[in-house]
């Protein structure tokens, strides 16, 4: 009699998990849905005009740059505009070019184009102080306050993130490519999961890399069998012009998600979700097409609408095999 | 001693002029792009306000880092 109580406990729990969390039971995706919960900006309002970057908060709050009235903004999860800063300017608070977010528990990360700093603002966006990096940073993810991990375009230094720390000093660098090759070739998107492995998409290859904390290479996979990215010249340099993939994203239950670009069947617009040992599980399509993929702590999907006037807000809905 | 800089002060501005010609001449059909012209109107700013090497890299890479923002947002 005694053991019935803790067995029907274990039993539940049992049939719980295996309903809500069919990941921890070994199932694989087999097809994903986006359903719209919210669409933030449009032709008819002044919400946003060309946002960037996007980012949300533990409350659901959504932080997003927007590079034509060179603000930062805040929207409750009903997308209503709570707060704006910013403006034209190289002054504190101020923005030239804003572009990419990252967040810690306490803080918002902007990164701009033109200054070689990442500005640090509280959730009501105050401004706090300046992280300089003398380098252009082209992605980035805030790990915590004293270690902001980022890529930036380095003739010397390529095929590097760089973890900084909160005074901007370079604490420590992950080396993914050391193969001399050519400009820009090398270029990444990353992102990190909760056990510290590190996720990389190739802007200008067909090369996806999984690293252990250790930085040593887990898996490399090519999605869409393309051999030679195309160079042209453009000035006096021979530059790629096509992007194959153009942002990478983590969900909570442990999924890449990977933005394809120009090689893709639908240019921005398709999205290939990967098992973290590499599988491509399946394949599904934005509405619109995006220059970035952003999944918040709860797995919504954020992503372009409009040519940047909008921001969309996507439920993920997984089913499983 | 002023001289001898001097001296080499014109002949780094004299290079750099040359090859902000030298870029503006060398003009590609993808520069019919929006982003490609930005990227040159941005190298050639670099190099016209700069009368230093040392800092001509870091401003090419910001240039490229505006061009290759460029085309991720603008490319369909």
């Amino acid at each position: 009699m005694k053991l019935i109580k803790p067995l029907f406990l274990v039993s539940f729990l049992v049939i719980v998990l295996h309903a809500h969390l069919p990941f921890l039971s070994g199932k694989d995706i087999q097809k994903i849905f986006l359903e719209e919960v919210l669409s933030i900006g449009s032709m008819e309002d002044d919400a946003l005009f060309q946002w960037v970057g996007v980012i949300s908060d533990s409350d659901s709050y959504i932080y997003v740059t927007d590079n034509m009235d060179y603000s930062l903004k805040k929207f409750d999860d009903k997308g209503n505009l709570i707060k704006k800063k910013g403006r034209k300017g190289q002054g504190p608070g101020e923005f030239l070019a804003p572009r990419y977010l990252g967040i810690s528990n306490e803080f918002l990360y902007v990164t701009d184009q033109f200054k070689p700093e990442i500005q640090v603002f509280d959730k009501n966006l105050n401004y706090s102080h300046s992280v300089s990096i003398s380098m252009p940073v082209s992605d980035l993810k805030v790990l915590h306050d004293d270690e902001i991990a980022v890529t930036t375009i380095s003739m010397a230094k390529a095929g590097r993130i760089f973890i900084f720390n909160s005074k901007g000093k370079i604490k420590r660098e992950l080396q993914y490519s050391d193969k001399k090759s050519h400009l820009l070739t090398d270029m990444v998107n990353f992102d990190f999961d909760s056990q510290g492995n590190l996720y990389l998409v190739y802007n200008y290859q067909d090369k996806i890399e999984k690293f252990d904390p250790k930085g040593r290479k887990t898996w490399s996979k090519k999605l869409l069998s393309i051999k030679n990215i195309k160079r042209e010249k453009i000035g006096q340099f021979m530059l790629p012009t096509k992007f194959v993939y153009k942002d990478i994203a983590l969900d909570s239950t442990g999924n890449l998600f990977i933005l394809g670009g120009g090689f893709s069947k639908n240019p921005s617009c398709d999205v290939y979700v990967l098992s973290l040992e590499g599988k491509c599980l399946t394949t599904f399509t934005l509405p619109d097409s995006s220059h970035c993929i952003y999944i918040d702590g709860n797995d919504f999907l954020y992503s372009r609408a409009n040519e940047g006037v909008t921001l969309k807000k996507f439920k993920i809905k997984y089913v499983y095999d | 001693m002023i001289l001898q800089i001097q001296k080499h002060m014109k002949k780094a501005s004299l290079i750099l002029i040359i090859f902000a010609i030298f870029l503006s001449t060398n003009v590609s059909p993808l520069e019919a792009g929006r982003c490609e012209r930005a990227l040159s109107n941005c190298l050639l700013d670099s190099i016209m306000s700069i009368p230093f090497f040392a800092r001509v890299y870091t401003d090419i890479a910001y240039c490229l880092n505006g061009w290759i923002f460029c085309r991720k947002y603008l490319e369909n």
